[in-house]
């Protein structure tokens, strides 16, 4: 059992920390709430959660045809630079689009007993990095079939990965909380995704932009892409894109905590 | 062992969008409903309880009365710990069960089964635990087949019956009911009662908001009344019941003034009159209506003779 005594009223950022450590502290609950939540997407369906794969794989292949002639790189990179940096941008988009609504459709639950917020967060989480799992089928397969083998630098990727992660937990609260209080963020924020992925390198190379980059590096979201494609696809860390990574992450996940410890006890009344 | 502990517990629900009630003329007394206003004099939040402070024990089983909005299931929430009031404190010691609407805490996508496997889980029970138990709360719930479908295809009463059998049946210390003892069929009811008050029996706290007397008589040994965000009395269920009784007895008609007496009279006697009238003129309408037809019987006697005696003219000739 839990420890069922609980102060109402006290110190918030205690109570803060109190919430997500006993969040990720039932990590049954939230694996079983994830695991439901795939399960009801994909019923009734004969392929079940392999259609993230399919569709996946449709889009990579689609963009692959229409935007090569665009480029001057072979076609085997860009195949791969495409896959990979999709990849990346659904699993940010996933976690954004999903952050926002985080709170608002977990209303059920929060009103019908005692849960941490960090647990909504994590089942979140987890339906996403399952699905990223899924899509990351066709990452690997293309890698294969072009015979692209990651150095030990792709390791990289892998802690950029786990990055990904954190700065997910911390956006799900952030963009949780702003959506639930705010209702147009949500869809401030889909207006800005759907324009993002035309300014985030995934169908072009920044080198091709020439004077343009200058400006188009301004977008956080290019260079969580780059540092996590750079190491997987040709075994370079980009540091410069890694120290931007880096400081979102310190950035936001104070501006997590500090917003977590203000609205943990007030959000239940903005559902 | 399970303890509850409130100490001025205020809490109120914010405006957020949409319409504010407007206040108009000189606002309500305080308590419940009374809105609070910013310095720009727009409303932006509702009192729902205003300066609560009651501690329970193990064993006891409180009542909670009052009318709807004074602020019952509120105080079960807080109690919950789902909502935390901004001022004032709250010691909750134990683990709680509340039984609110049907809908919450519960996947209605998902099958029954797996919907008490949720709830296990989230009283803190690991799989297997609940696997374990799993036949038990089957058998208590009753729905057989239907615990293989999903909960959105079950009735209300079958919906209840799970959501009773799930909140109860992972040990609680502390169960809370929102007018909830009603629910079910007889047989189902009976199941219930005993099984909580089994439960509080096993040293455990008992809240329950109901407008049924006789529930909170039979199942309560404490009443606290709620009016208005307050708690106006709190104590015995006899001595409260009686008190709330007291206070909320309609008041007797007031005693009727001469001029009113005479005022009656005079009325009573206008519409008698007005029916003599009536009768009087329908009296009159039917003697005419009789002459008439009279009138008419003469005129047709008179046209069959002449008729008869053209015919038998016709057949002589």
């Amino acid at each position: 059992m839990p420890a069922n005594y609980y102060e109402l009223g006290n110190n918030q950022f205690n109570a803060a920390f109190a919430d997500i450590t006993s969040g990720l502290f039932r990590w049954r609950l939230w694996i079983a709430l994830a695991f439901e939540d795939i399960r009801l997407r994909f019923k009734r369906t004969y392929i079940g959660i392999l259609w993230t794969t399919v569709s996946f794989a449709f889009f990579v292949a689609v963009k692959v045809l229409i935007f090569s002639p665009f480029t001057t790189v072979d076609s085997a990179y860009f195949t791969n630079y495409v896959a990979i940096g999709f990849f990346a941008w659904m699993f940010i988009s996933s976690l954004i689009s999903d952050g926002c609504n985080v709170f608002t459709n977990s209303e059920r639950w929060m009103k019908g007993g005692r849960l941490p917020l960090t647990l909504f967060v994590n089942v979140s989480m987890t339906r996403s990095v399952i699905l990223a799992f899924f899509n990351f089928i066709v990452v690997a397969g293309l890698m294969a079939i072009y015979h692209i083998t990651p150095t030990v630098t792709a390791l990289w990727s892998l802690v950029v990965f786990l990055l990904f992660i954190v700065n997910g937990f911390s956006l799900h609260f952030i963009l949780g909380i702003l959506c639930a209080r705010f209702r147009d963020v949500s869809h401030l924020i889909q207006a800005i995704m759907r324009v993002m992925l035309f300014l985030t390198p995934i169908f072009w190379l920044p080198e091709q932009m020439g004077d343009l980059w200058k400006y188009l590096s301004f977008n956080p979201f290019a260079h969580f892409l780059i540092s996590f494609r750079d190491p997987l696809l040709s075994g370079t860390v980009p540091w410069n894109s890694f120290a931007v990574v880096l400081s979102f992450t310190v950035v936001l996940s104070l501006l997590a905590f500090a917003l977590l410890a203000f609205a943990r006890r007030r959000i239940i009344f903005w559902l | 062992m399970a303890s509850i502990v409130l100490e001025h517990i205020t809490l109120s629900y914010p405006i957020l969008g949409g319409d504010k009630p407007k206040v108009v003329g000189p606002s309500r007394l305080g308590g419940a409903g009374s809105v609070i206003k910013d310095g720009a004099n727009r409303t932006r939040s509702v009192v729902a309880l205003e300066d609560i402070s009651f501690e329970l024990k193990d064993g006891d089983r409180l009542g909670l009365i009052g009318r709807n909005g004074s602020g019952k299931s509120t105080l079960l929430r807080i109690i919950a710990g789902i909502y935390e009031p901004l001022e004032g404190r709250a010691r909750i010691e134990g683990a709680v069960a509340g039984l609110f609407s049907v809908g919450l805490g519960v996947h209605p996508e998902t099958t029954g089964f797996r919907n008490i496997m949720l709830s296990g889980l989230m009283a803190g029970y690991s799989r297997a635990q609940v696997t374990d138990m799993m036949p038990e709360i089957a058998a208590f719930c009753d729905l057989g087949e239907y615990l293989d479908m999903p909960v959105r295809t079950y009735s209300n009463g079958m919906a209840m019956r799970l959501k009773f059998a799930c909140a109860t049946a992972f040990d609680a210390d502390i169960i809370l009911m929102d007018e909830w003892l009603g629910a079910g069929d007889p047989s189902f009811q009976d199941k219930a009662q005993k099984r909580l008050r089994k439960m509080v029996d096993e040293a455990g706290i008992l809240m329950l908001a109901s407008h049924n007397h006789s529930v909170i008589r039979k199942s309560c040994n404490k009443l606290a009344w709620l009016d208005r965000g307050r708690l106006r009395a709190f104590g015995d269920v006899e001595e409260v019941l009686a008190y709330h009784d007291e206070a909320t007895r309609p008041p007797a008609p007031p005693a009727k003034t001469k001029r009113q007496i005479g005022k009656e009279r005079d009325r009573a006697a206008r519409i008698e009159a007005d029916r003599e009238r009536r009768r009087q003129e329908k009296r009159i309408e039917l003697k005419r209506e009789k002459r008439r037809r009279e009138k008419r019987r003469q005129i047709a006697d008179a046209k069959k003779v002449a008729t008869d005696v053209a015919h038998d003219a016709d057949s002589t000739t």
